[in-house]
C-alpha cells in the first residue's frame, strides 16, 4: 500500500478542515475527517507505512493546531502502536468496530493530549470540556462509516497496480473487432 | 533451504523499519514543546498556506456573491439603522474632536514629547485551529512582509493576539483568549494594573488586582503597554463581573472581550520590533 494517496489526502483534509469547515456556523466546524484518517490508516496500513503516514500527518497538523511541537506526532503514533496491539486479539478491521474504534481513539487521544499540556504548561488551566467532547464525538459517530468507505475506496483506487490497470486498459477487449 | 534463505532478509527488513522509526522518533521526541519552527516545517507551512489562501479566496468570493444578490430581503430595515448609528456617530465624532483639540493643546501646554507609532499592516484570515484545545489562526503575511515572532495582532475593535510563528508568506497568531496568553493591562478609568488571561472560552481572567481597587461592571480594560508587546491604549475588553472572596489579596475579575474571535475576518498587525516575547 502506497503512502503517497493518503499524504496528499491528509493535506487535503487539513485546508479543509483549517480554512473551509470553520466558516460554516456551529457543529460544522467541529467535524474531524483528519482524525478519521488517522484511525483508517492505523488500522488498515501496515505497521511501517503507516507510521510513516501517521508521522507526517501528526507534523502537519502540529503546524496549524497547537503550540507546541512534536505533540501530534507523538501522539498519533501511540494511537498507532494501540490499535495495532489490540488489533491481534481483536478483529477491529470488521465494519461493526469502526465507530466504537474512532470514538475510543478519540477519546484516548483528547486524554493524552490534555495530560501532555498539562506537564508543559502546569500553570494554564486545561479546557477540558465534556458538552463541547460529547458533541464532537456524536460528530465523528456520524461520520466514521461514510468515511471509512470512502478511504477504502480511495485506497482501493489508488493503488499503483489499479492507476496502472486503468492506464494501460485497453477501450475494447478485442483488437481486431470492428464496429462497422 | 528457501525458508532458511529469506530468514537473514526479514530480519534486515524489520532491522532497517525498527531503525528509522527509532531515528523518526528520536527527531519527534526532541521537537516535544520546542518554541520555534524548524525549516520542513516552515516549508510545509508556506505551501499548506497557499491551499488554505486559495480555499478562503474561492469560499470569499462565494460569500461576497451572497451577501450582493441573495441577502438584500434585509437591507431596507438594515439601511435604517445604520442610519440612525451614522446619525449618532457623526454627533459622537464631534465631541471626539473637542476632545482631540482639547488634548493637542493640553499637549502641547504639557510640552509631551509625541510617540511616534509603529506603522501596521493588514493581514487575511487563510485557517482556524481546528483542536479543542488550543486558540490560534493562520494569516496570509509572513516574514517577507517584515513579520517577527512575538508581533501584537490587532483589530479596530482591540486585542486579538500575538504572532507565534512566522514562515515566508504565512504566521501563526495565538488568539488571547487561549489559556497560554497573557496581555499586560489596566482598568481605564483608574489605572489600576493587573494581568488578562485567556480562559479558552468567549471570555478574560484579569488577574493582580487588589480587593481594594475600585472595580466595577462595566468597566473598560485596556492594554497597559508594559512588558513591549503591545502599544498603551489598546481596547481589550469590558468587565463582566467582580467577585470578592473572603480569602486572598486579589479580585476575580472576568472580562468580556472587545473583539468577537468567532467573527475575525481581517486584522492588523502592528509592525513593533523588538518584542519581549522571545
Amino acid at each position: 500500500m502506497p503512502c503517497a494517496p493518503f499524504i496528499i489526502l491528509g493535506t487535503l483534509l487539513l485546508v479543509l478542515q483549517t480554512s473551509f469547515l470553520p466558516i460554516f456556523p456551529g457543529w460544522f466546524a467541529k467535524l474531524d475527517p483528519l482524525f478519521v484518517l488517522v484511525v483508517f490508516v492505523s488500522v488498515r496500513v501496515d505497521p511501517f507505512r503507516g507510521a510513516l503516514i501517521i508521522i507526517y500527518l501528526g507534523l502537519l497538523t502540529d503546524i496549524f493546531s497547537g503550540i507546541y511541537s512534536g505533540l501530534h506526532p507523538v501522539v498519533y503514533l501511540t494511537l498507532l502502536f494501540m490499535i495495532k496491539l489490540l488489533s491481534r486479539p481483536l478483529v477491529l478491521n470488521e465494519p461493526p468496530h469502526q465507530i466504537p474504534l474512532v470514538l475510543t481513539s478519540y477519546f484516548f487521544v483528547l486524554s493524552l493530549i490534555n495530560l501532555t499540556t498539562t506537564f508543559l504548561s502546569p500553570d494554564v488551566a486545561s479546557l477540558w470540556n465534556w458538552k463541547e467532547i460529547i458533541v464532537r464525538l456524536l460528530l465523528l459517530a456520524l461520520i466514521t462509516m461514510p468515511l471509512f468507505s470512502f478511504y477504502d475506496f480511495t485506497m482501493n483506487r489508488l493503488s499503483p497496480r489499479k492507476a496502472l490497470e486503468i492506464l494501460i486498459k485497453p477501450r475494447n477487449k478485442n483488437r481486431f473487432r470492428s464496429d462497422y | 533451504m528457501k525458508k532458511r534463505r529469506n530468514r537473514p532478509s526479514a530480519f534486515k527488513t524489520y532491522f532497517l523499519y525498527g531503525l528509522v522509526i527509532t531515528v523518526l522518533l528520536m527527531i519527534i521526541v526532541s521537537t516535544v514543546g520546542r518554541s520555534h519552527f524548524n525549516v520542513p516545517q516552515k516549508f510545509g507551512m508556506d505551501v499548506v498556506g497557499k491551499g488554505q489562501y486559495v480555499v478562503t479566496r474561492i469560499v470569499g468570493g462565494i460569500g461576497n456573491v451572497w451577501n450582493s444578490y441573495i441577502a438584500l430581503i434585509h437591507v431596507r430595515r438594515e439601511n435604517k439603522v445604520l442610519r440612525d448609528e451614522l446619525d449618532r456617530a457623526i454627533y459622537t465624532n464631534q465631541e471626539y474632536r473637542e476632545a482631540m483639540a482639547e488634548n493637542i493643546r493640553l499637549h502641547k501646554l504639557l510640552q509631551i514629547k509625541e510617540t511616534h507609532k509603529p506603522p501596521t499592516l493588514t493581514a487575511q484570515i487563510i485557517g482556524r485551529d481546528p483542536s479543542l484545545w488550543f486558540r490560534t489562526l493562520t494569516i496570509d503575511r509572513g516574514t517577507s512582509d517584515g513579520i517577527e515572532k512575538g508581533m501584537p495582532v490587532i483589530t479596530v475593535e482591540g486585542v486579538v493576539g500575538q504572532i507565534l510563528e512566522t514562515s515566508r508568506s504565512t504566521s501563526k497568531v495565538l488568539l488571547a483568549h487561549d489559556p497560554n496568553s497573557a496581555v499586560n493591562a489596566l482598568v481605564q478609568k483608574n489605572r489600576v494594573q493587573g494581568i488578562v488571561k485567556g480562559e479558552g472560552s468567549q471570555s478574560y481572567n484579569m488577574l493582580y488586582i487588589l480587593k481594594n481597587a475600585d472595580v466595577e461592571e462595566g468597566d473598560l480594560i485596556v492594554t497597559s503597554g508594559l512588558g513591549g508587546s503591545f502599544p498603551k491604549g489598546i481596547p481589550v475588553g469590558t468587565v463582566s463581573s467582580v467577585t470578592k472572596t473572603k480569602r486572598g489579596m486579589f479580585q476575580n475579575i472576568t472580562v468580556t472581550p472587545s473583539v468577537n474571535f468567532s467573527q475575525l475576518e481581517y486584522l492588523i498587525v502592528i509592525l513593533q520590533q523588538d518584542s519581549l516575547t522571545d
